[in-house]
């Protein structure tokens, strides 16, 4: 059995783009929250809405600007993702998301219409798993569908964090959970990521060697959105820093157990950008040195938490790198659950399954 | 009467929840008493209503440490 590789990866961003300042000064907190965001590692944001609306949209409206707008942004990921390649050849689309809601038909099905893909395309929504969406199952999908079928398939990951928005007055953030909206409303941001998983024979696609997961069910509450009033509302415990490098280890662990391998093994390290303090955590808990969060921290500086989508981002900063042939790398989300998800990367000759 | 030091520990360790003899004047907010900027945030706001005095934002964002930020109220007294 041949090990499906990643082929390729592309990613857009939507065209309003602010500072740090400018969303905090929009969103009208008190000025003494402002160090929450000048601290978070973040120089900007991209967003699907100017900041003047997403304030004011109803949940109607939030959904029908998502409908618009993940279409649009997955097309440009994926368009720049095939970067030539024929959409015939891909025989399934596995659309990650959950930032918005698309009842069926879902936002795949006119990704197929729109794009051209073959009538005979496998459509897959992963959908509301949280930062883990794209980079975990949404990959491991689509190796397990180039493995069982030997055909290539393409994931996409979309967030419109924007339009998520849960409404708070002027001056008066809610404090439940911390403040958790004010902090979410300091960090997560929208883009859209795509990736090919299939066959070729050049050494600079890497093979997707083995993927794990662990998932702490004592924390379940502590992550992801819940309903409120109508809407979605952000659910960000101030556990999750401390949560994150437990089940990412665990998961990681696992997989260099199987393989045989060391941390030390791993040179390349594509960590969800989720925030400052998840990723000093990890860091801390894997002993990484500083270099090895490099990607992760640049792409948080440039754009944010873009919820699943990050780790596309961040891969594709890793495609400019300076990798040889028979470096390791690894691909680490994290999620609601809390659940922590690792791929396991290698460049060059390896032996087949 | 309570020191400077103590009134800004007795804070930190309201704010904190670490246990009174775990923090000293080294202690550094972030890596040794696991402050993030939401704790920094509510730890200034709790010593401004102690010491009665405001705290600037340039002043607060040079505080690595407790014992940094009781210089800095000491200068203030």
């Amino acid at each position: 059995m041949k090990r499906p590789k990643l082929l390729s990866l592309g990613f857009a961003v939507p065209p309003y783009s602010y500072s740090q300042l400018e969303i905090f000064e929009a969103l009208a907190y008190p000025h003494h929250f402002w160090r929450i965001y000048r601290d978070a590692g973040i120089e900007r944001r991209h967003f699907c809405v100017p900041l003047e609306r997403f304030r004011v949209l109803s949940f109607q409206e939030q959904q029908e600007e998502y409908q618009r707008s993940a279409i649009e942004l997955s097309k440009q990921a994926i368009t720049n993702c095939l970067d030539g390649r024929d959409l015939k050849d891909i025989g399934c689309l596995v659309y990650c998301s959950c930032s918005g809601i698309a009842p069926g038909p879902t936002i795949g099905h006119y990704l197929v219409k729109e794009l051209g893909f073959s009538p005979n395309t496998r459509v897959i929504n992963i959908g509301m798993q949280g930062c883990e969406g794209g980079g975990y199952p949404g990959l491991a999908a689509a190796a397990d569908f180039t493995t069982a079928h030997g055909k290539q398939a393409l994931v996409v990951a979309c967030e419109l964090t924007s339009l998520s928005y849960y409404p708070e007055p002027d001056g008066e953030p809610n404090p439940e959970n911390d403040f958790q909206c004010l902090r979410a409303n300091a960090i997560f941001a929208d883009a859209s990521s795509a990736a090919i998983v299939g066959y070729d024979d050049d050494w600079k696609h890497p093979y997707i060697i083995d993927q794990e997961s662990c998932t702490d069910t004592r924390y379940v509450d502590d992550l992801g959105y819940r309903w409120r009033d109508g809407r979605l509302m952000v659910l960000l415990s101030k556990k999750v820093p401390q949560i994150a490098p437990i089940v990412v280890k665990s998961a990681l662990d696992a997989i260099l157990q199987r393989q045989s391998l060391k941390v030390e093994d791993i040179r390349w390290w594509v960590i969800h950008a989720a925030g400052r303090a998840v990723l000093r955590n990890i860091q801390n808990s894997l002993g990484l040195s500083d270099d090895k969060l490099s990607l992760s921290l640049g792409v948080l500086r440039d754009f944010g938490n873009c919820s699943s989508s990050t780790v596309g981002l961040v891969g594709k900063r890793l495609m400019s790198e300076n990798i040889k042939i028979g470096d390791y790398g690894v691909v680490i989300t994290v999620g609601p659950g809390i659940t922590g998800g690792v791929s396991l990367l290698c460049w060059g000759e390896v032996e087949q399954v | 009467m309570e020191s400077i030091l103590e009134r800004v520990t007795r804070v930190v360790v309201e704010k904190t929840e670490i246990a009174r003899e775990e923090v000293g004047p080294d202690s550094h907010l972030e890596r040794d008493l696991n402050m993030d900027s939401l704790d920094r945030v509510e730890l200034l706001l709790a010593l401004e209503e102690e010491f009665r005095q405001s705290i600037s934002e340039e002043a607060e964002q040079g505080f690595e440490t407790v014992g940094q930020i009781v210089k800095f109220i000491e200068g203030l007294q």
